[in-house]
């Protein structure tokens, strides 16, 4: 009785999840220009140039608990008991009491411990894929009004430097100036091309270690990188598509081909 | 409400039944995607060959494969890698396109159609019997390059692709067993070629 009681109660949850992902609002991003943080390797001059990043659209919102729970109802192959190794670690969604069962109680909070291969599914599932990690960082730049850069950058680096808010998932954050919620302050979130990492054009050979030499030779650090950019460039570099950590989420991109 | 040893008994009884039900699935489907867990022919993505053939990395089973990411217009690491196939294929039996091939996958799915990619087998004279060339969608194709570990991106300078250079190869059920960052160590890899090839023949 009491059981059927909660199963009555999942499925309704359910059914609303599956409505909530239909109905995701997404913030159209413009077409605008993106200076990576690292110039070409190679690239004496130690200035980077200006990438053109064409029109997307991107989730407003991190992909939730329970948006998660609906796409898990529908592709048990993603569930926690199913899913292969090779595709996610052994941390995957380990704080879910079960294949359906969240821990938190708040299921509107951003969903972690998916590793890139589940976001990737997800974000297909949808209609969508993931945003590139120029597309992320694009939006990531851009200062909401009213903000200089020293206090916004000031502002991430505080919540960077926190330990994990786990508490910060009661919809208290933050908006930038294009609409999209939370890019900063709860979660970290997967980007498609997360390994392409750091000083762009450092992709061959050992990359952590080409990375670090960006680090350490610069006082090197090209002048315009905050610090706040370059921490999560050094992030991307220490991730490997199957973790699935506690802080690790993702949102959702598409094209913006259809829209003006 | 049931006793204690009858839902214990309930409970076994669904355990077998279940067990039953399992078996009796297996052997119906065949199971033809039981592929080990380390498996990349566990990918569902879709592929299209410069023939313009639909394919799944599962249809690659039965034949360890070397694989590698290249793209049509790259002009300095590709021809290099497919130089090194080339190479290898020399040294191997003069049938081996029977128990062993190669994999070519674009990492520029956007340049490379299956038109570009039949000019490419043409260009550099690729046999169809070795040499499997593929396409996949955007995200598809980095899903693969991340299971292979190959990193990717557009190059600032010059417009073209930034990679790394890999040479990875599975065994017949999709396990990799081998991978080389460099042409460094030709006659390892040809080593290890021929070992799953001789592996592959039972």
């Amino acid at each position: 009785m009491g059981s059927s009681g909660k199963n009555i109660l999942l499925t309704g949850m359910l059914v609303l999840g599956s409505a909530f992902a239909s109905a995701k609002p997404m913030v159209l991003i413009p077409g605008g220009d993106y200076t990576p943080p690292f110039p070409a390797s190679g690239d004496s001059s130690r200035t980077s140039t200006k990438i053109r990043i064409p029109a997307f659209r991107l989730d407003a919102t991190p992909v939730t608990i329970v948006e998660y729970l609906a796409f898990l109802q529908q592709h048990s192959e993603w569930r926690k008991s199913k899913v292969k190794r090779i595709f996610a670690d052994s941390t995957y969604l380990i704080s879910w009491k079960e294949d359906l069962k969240p821990s938190s109680k708040n299921f509107s909070s951003p969903v972690t411990q998916v590793s890139w291969y589940a976001a990737k599914a997800y974000c297909e599932v949808e209609g969508k894929r993931l945003p590139g990690t120029r597309e992320w960082e694009r939006i990531a730049q851009t200062i909401p009004g009213g903000q200089d850069s020293a206090g916004y950058n000031a502002q991430i680096l505080e919540w960077y430097g926190r330990p994990s808010s786990k508490d910060s998932s009661d919809g208290k954050g933050s908006t930038n100036a294009y609409g999209v919620h939370d890019l900063f302050g709860k979660i970290w979130e997967w980007t498609s091309d997360f390994n392409r990492e750091g000083p762009e054009g450092m992709i061959s050979g050992d990359r952590n270690n080409a990375f670090f030499c960006g680090g350490a030779a610069g006082s090197a650090k090209p002048s315009g990188v905050d610090y706040a950019t370059y921490m999560r460039f050094a992030f991307r570099s220490s991730l490997k598509p199957e973790y699935s950590t506690a802080s690790l989420g993702f949102r959702c991109a598409t094209e913006a081909s259809d829209e003006k | 409400m049931k006793s204690e040893p009858e839902k214990k008994f309930a409970n076994k009884f669904r355990a077998c039944f279940g067990i039953l039900l399992a078996t009796g699935f297996l052997s119906a489907h065949a199971a033809p995607q039981t592929f080990p867990d380390s498996s990349l022919y566990q990918l569902r993505s879709t592929w299209i060959t410069d023939a313009g053939q639909k394919l799944r990395l599962a249809d690659l089973q039965g034949k360890p494969r070397l694989f590698t990411m290249f793209f049509g217009s790259c002009q300095t690491a590709c021809p290099m890698v497919l130089a090194r196939l080339k190479l290898l294929e020399s040294k191997l039996p003069s049938d081996w396109e029977q128990r062993a091939g190669f994999v070519l996958v674009t990492m520029d799915p956007g340049r490379d159609d299956s038109g570009g990619l039949a000019a490419y087998r043409k260009q550099t004279d690729l046999r169809t019997d070795r040499y499997t060339l593929l396409r996949g969608n955007p995200e598809d194709t980095r899903e693969l390059a991340m299971l292979l570990g190959i990193a990717y991106g557009p190059s600032k300078k010059n417009g073209g692709i930034e990679h790394t250079v890999a040479m990875i190869l599975l065994d017949r059920k999709g396990r990799i067993i081998r991978r080389d960052e460099s042409l460094e160590d030709e006659e390892g890899q040809l080593k290890a070629l021929q070992s799953a090839i001789t592996d592959a023949g039972h």
